[in-house]
């Protein structure tokens, strides 16, 4: 912005400065116009004309000299009196480095903001790293030849492989180890949690198992540090209970006891033989968490009706991934026809097998890499701020010192060296702050070891080895020092521009900031970036809201689950179901138990079909549908807190012998009767007595399915859940149940005992993590954001500080300017927000897995961003401008 | 090595004389010299920027970068400040004009402010 206030004198004495040499010129030009501009103003009537004069004369004397200086110098070899050039790399690196410390020292205010911001985005990506790093290099559970092993799902009777049903039951893994060629060896595992009696009297734990079948650590390759693997043998009825336990529970609890091998261990409640140890860091293929213990497989559970196994088999030499999978399509259409019932999906079509390499099984799931991305693209966005931020800093800080910069450009310093100087600094900058990061990030993960951070998967332990090692500190090197030179590759070529000429001229060129001048580019990004993050934000915040609000159809606090098994102790029906009946009225009776009911299945754990047979007034293509059911005693709709919306639920009239009755709900009613009364209507033998509300039993997002009801007395079934609602704490209550049923049955087996809300948990901890995580990202990138912001409006501000104490002292309503200030500010931050949400459908998608009842568009969310960000950018640009406003416009006009 | 065979022009002393009363932009050291030398001393920008470059590069002055940048401050201005050699060439320089200045008054060129 030219200054329209300099006169036609002043224009042509600028015009006479030619006459210097360049250099001269370059360094002084500008402050010798100004010089004469105000000596100009000063004189008055005559004294213009000596006033002229002398200065004429001063520049025809001294321009010559300057010149013969010039040339003088010019013959001689050049003296760069502040930088003498060192021969060796080294050198220069380590006059570079004192350099840059030196000069970061004298401005601590900046350093500090600087290495803070950094050091808050390096951490967070060093962090994750090291997560993402333990994960993802997880030793392949201590297997042999993992590329000749391959993972065996059965597709789900919903027709597609997930979750929970994606597993084969014991018969069939017997039907593929009789009849499948192309496997040398088969084994299949289960997964679970064990409750362990600590063997020196202690109080019980539960430890992370799996129920494995013979030759289930041949199969795996995974070596025994002690003792053998499971026989088939150890599977047959009435075989002694055998354990093998794993290295590091032999050394904790065990104490390393190399008798180890005589020793049993007791395991829920019963007595096992410890057959073996297994190698340190055996666990089962892919898991995230050790192995303590393996049993062979349940007896309960060797039969066809529990789908529980993964499958794994080691190919059979010279045999690859397709030759298995071709066999395994022939199996499945012979199986389909031995067993059409228990072969056929929901939709009619066979069920399959799915065999993939044990790399892919790993990451079976998708969801885990989904979360990786959207974890990678949530750091990198915060990292981008906070340098960006510092990047900024940079900018300002190499723009005030551009003449100081220039004097020695002029003095004859290097560009290159220059530049290589600049970049210094910021390397040093983020090296701090990389250092910094390491410590902090070591300490964290020390906290994270120590305290064996659990996953909500029944309380197992996280087995990654995350810890700052070599790898972790290299990245953060890394990251240090490409951040360093990234980022502060632009403040530094800026800086040691040879066109830095025109900020010696001063006044004139640089005037008017660019409109595309880094430092807006910069704060754009920043804004647009926060926007992507504080709508990610808003969005989990709303998904885990939805979620834990989430009707689940059924009350799910205060309940006390007992899973038991008395298929074993071959009782007749009838005792058993006495057995129950006694066993609900002495829990009953307990303090604080307010209901006793048993049930086949738990909600999310458990999950069975069965055929209806003829469904009375139903389509002809719905005949003989298999829908979702369980088997409940009475009082299990009380227990469970499940609404009773017509007719009645199973009391003791719902006896053996009576007539069979059925409970089905809304969504069953609906799929079958629209519009009718579904009271009385037969479904086979059954006969509809009531109908209950929709409750969700498999996955937190599923649309509510159909399902029906039948009485416990009329269909016992050995392995059952009890349920008991208690007014206090259900957890205080387990204990207390394995004690009551151990009374009433020493050698029951209680498979295991869990609080119902602990189960459900699981489903909303993801969620609850992730959205406290984004949470937390969001609130920093919006407080990184707003430091940009304000950063670049006091920088404008102080730009045109002469303008406005011109427009204040003109009369201008200081309000005014303030306004036109934050309307600058508010124009960059519209154009970031502009740039963000453009970004953010495209980002947001990532999380859709995520998301419990929340579109990954959603407005409210979006909107909710927008204003956040708006708010807070007239509040950053607000502070700035409201500070330049009250300067004092005297002082201003004075100086000229 | 600062200053070691440089001559001290009058205009020069006459800088580093200001500065040594605390960092100043050219104007002002200007107009020092103006108000000191009642007007008998007059530095034109070519004179005034030509010394101060070359007091520059011997390393009697330097550039304040440290000078802080408050709102009033416009950019344009640049401050010098006097650096130890250059305070010890100006002390030098004063000593042997304070002595040259004791003669001429032992030899009455001029009057002794000290007798009445």
């Amino acid at each position: 912005m030219s200054n329209p206030n300099r006169s036609l004198s002043s224009r042509f004495y600028a015009l006479l400065l030619w006459l210097y040499p360049p250099r001269f010129r370059r360094l002084f030009g500008a402050e010798m116009a100004r010089v004469f501009e105000r000596g100009r103003r000063r004189s008055r009537g005559a004294g213009v004309v000596a006033f002229w004069f002398r200065s004429l004369s001063d520049l025809l004397r001294t321009a010559p000299a300057e010149w013969w200086d010039a040339l003088r110098s010019g013959l001689a070899p050049e003296r760069r009196p502040s930088m003498s050039e060192p021969r060796l790399f080294f050198d220069a690196l380590g006059q570079d480095v004192r350099y840059a410390a030196r000069n970061l020292k004298r401005s601590p205010g900046f350093s500090l903001v600087a290495i803070l911001s950094l050091t808050l985005g390096i951490t967070t990506a060093t962090l994750v790293f090291s997560f993402v790093k333990a994960f993802l290099f997880r030793p392949p559970a201590q297997v042999a030849e993992p590329e000749r092993l391959a993972v065996l799902y059965l597709s789900s009777y919903r027709g597609e492989r997930f979750g929970l049903t994606s597993r084969s039951s014991y018969g069939t893994y017997l039907e593929i180890r009789d009849q499948a060629k192309t496997v040398a060896a088969l084994a299949a595992y289960c997964d679970m949690s064990l409750t362990l009696d600590a063997p020196a009297g202690g109080t019980l734990h539960r430890v992370p198992a799996a129920q494995v079948t013979g030759g289930y650590f041949g199969v795996l390759g995974t070596p025994l540090a002690l003792g053998r693997d499971f026989a088939d043998t150890d599977l047959e009825p009435g075989s002694e209970r055998v354990a093998v336990i794993s290295h590091g529970l032999w050394q904790r609890e065990l104490g390393g006891d190399p008798g180890v091998l005589e020793r049993t261990i007791r395991i829920e409640g019963r007595p096992h033989a410890v057959i073996g140890v297994a190698a340190p860091g055996a666990r089962s293929l892919g898991s995230l968490t050790q192995t303590d213990v393996w049993i062979p497989v349940k007896p309960e559970w060797r039969g066809d009706n529990v789908e529980s196994l993964i499958l794994v088999g080691r190919l059979a030499p010279g045999v690859a991934l397709e030759g298995l999978r071709a066999e395994l399509d022939v199996i499945a259409s012979r199986l389909t026809e031995k067993h059409p019932r228990r072969w056929t999906d929901t939709r009619g079509e066979p069920r399959y097998f799915t065999a993939v390499s044990e790399k892919e099984a790993r990451s079976v799931d998708g969801a885990p890499v989904r979360m990786l991305t959207v974890l990678t693209v949530v750091i990198t966005l915060i990292l981008l701020i906070a340098c960006s931020n510092v990047t900024s800093l940079l900018l300002t800080r190499a723009w005030r010192r551009r003449r100081e910069i220039a004097v020695r450009l002029a003095l004859g310093a290097g560009r290159a060296r220059l530049g290589r100087q600049l970049l210094t600094e910021s390397v040093v900058l983020t090296s701090l702050a990389g250092g910094l990061s390491f410590v902090l990030t070591w300490w964290m993960t020390r906290l994270v070891a120590l305290g064996r951070v659990t996953l909500p998967l029944e309380g197992r332990a996280l087995a990654l080895d995350v810890g700052a090692d070599a790898g972790v500190a290299l990245f953060a090197a890394g990251l240090a020092l490409a951040t360093g030179v990234g980022f502060g590759l632009v403040p530094a070529l800026q800086g040691s521009r040879p066109d830095v000429a025109p900020a010696l001229q001063g006044a004139a060129a640089e005037r008017r900031p660019r409109r595309f001048s880094a430092q807006n580019v910069l704060v754009t990004a920043k804004v647009a970036g926060a926007l992507v993050l504080v709508v990610m934000a808003g969005l989990l915040v709303r998904s885990f809201q939805k979620a834990s609000d989430l009707d689940l159809g059924f009350d799910a606090g205060r309940v006390a689950l007992a899973t038991l098994d008395l298929s074993h102790r071959d009782v007749a029906e009838d005792a058993g179901l006495r057995f129950h009946e006694h066993l609900a009225d002495r829990l009953a009776a307990l303090p604080d138990v307010e209901a006793v009911a048993q049930a086949r299945n738990v909600p999310f754990v458990h999950a069975s079909q069965c055929g209806l047979g003829a469904v009375e007034g139903a389509s002809a293509a719905d005949s003989d549908p298999v829908v979702a059911c369980n088997t409940v005693s009475s009082g299990y709709f009380g227990v469970m807190g499940i609404p009773v919306v017509r007719g009645r639920v199973f009391d003791r009239s719902d006896r053996p012998g009576a007539p069979r009755a059925a409970v089905v709900n809304e969504a069953f009613a609906e799929r079958f009767w629209p519009g009718g009364d579904p009271l009385g209507k037969r479904l086979g033998e059954a006969e509809v007595i009531g109908v209950v509300g929709n409750t969700r039993f498999r996955m937190l997002t599923e649309e509510h399915l159909p399902h029906v009801w039948y009485a416990f007395a009329q269909d016992y079934q050995p392995l059952a859940t009890v349920h008991v609602r208690t007014a206090g704490d259900p957890r205080a209550l387990l204990p207390v149940l394995r004690e009551q049923i151990r009374a009433m049955d020493p050698e029951l087996t209680v498979l295991g005992t869990d609080a119902m809300e602990d189960v459900t948990a699981i489903f909303t901890e993801p969620q609850r993590i992730a959205s406290k995580a984004l949470g937390w990202t969001g609130g920093i990138a919006l407080v990184l954001a707003m430091m940009g912001i304000y950063g670049v409006v006091a920088h404008l501000a102080s730009l045109r500080t002469r303008e406005v104490g011109i427009r204040v002292a003109l009369g201008a309503h200081p309000r005014a300017v303030v306004r036109m200030l934050v309307r600058e500010g508010m124009g960059l931050t519209a154009v970031g927000i502009a740039a963000g949400i453009v970004a953010v459908p495209g980002v947001t998608r990532l999380l859709g897995a995520v998301l419990v009842g929340v579109d990954p568009l959603d407005a409210v969310a979006l909107a909710g961003g927008v204003a956040l960000l708006v708010a807070s950018s007239v509040l950053a640009s607000w502070v700035p401008a409201a500070r330049a406003a009250r300067v004092d416009p005297a002082a201003v006009l004075r100086d000229e | 090595m600062a200053g070691v065979g440089l001559k001290l022009s009058p205009a020069m002393f006459e800088i580093l004389l200001a500065l040594a009363g605390g960092e100043k932009h050219g104007y002002a050291i200007m107009q020092e010299v103006e108000k000191r030398t009642a007007g008998e001393v007059r530095l034109g920008p070519g004179t005034l920027y030509r010394s101060i470059q070359r007091l520059l590069a011997a390393g009697l002055i330097a550039m304040s970068e440290d000078h802080p940048l408050t709102l009033e401050d416009d950019e344009r201005r640049r401050y010098y400040r006097l650096l130890e050699p250059g305070r010890q060439a100006a002390a030098a320089r004063a000593r042997s004009l304070a002595r040259s200045v004791e003669a001429a008054r032992l030899r009455k060129l001029i009057d002794d402010p000290r007798s009445a």
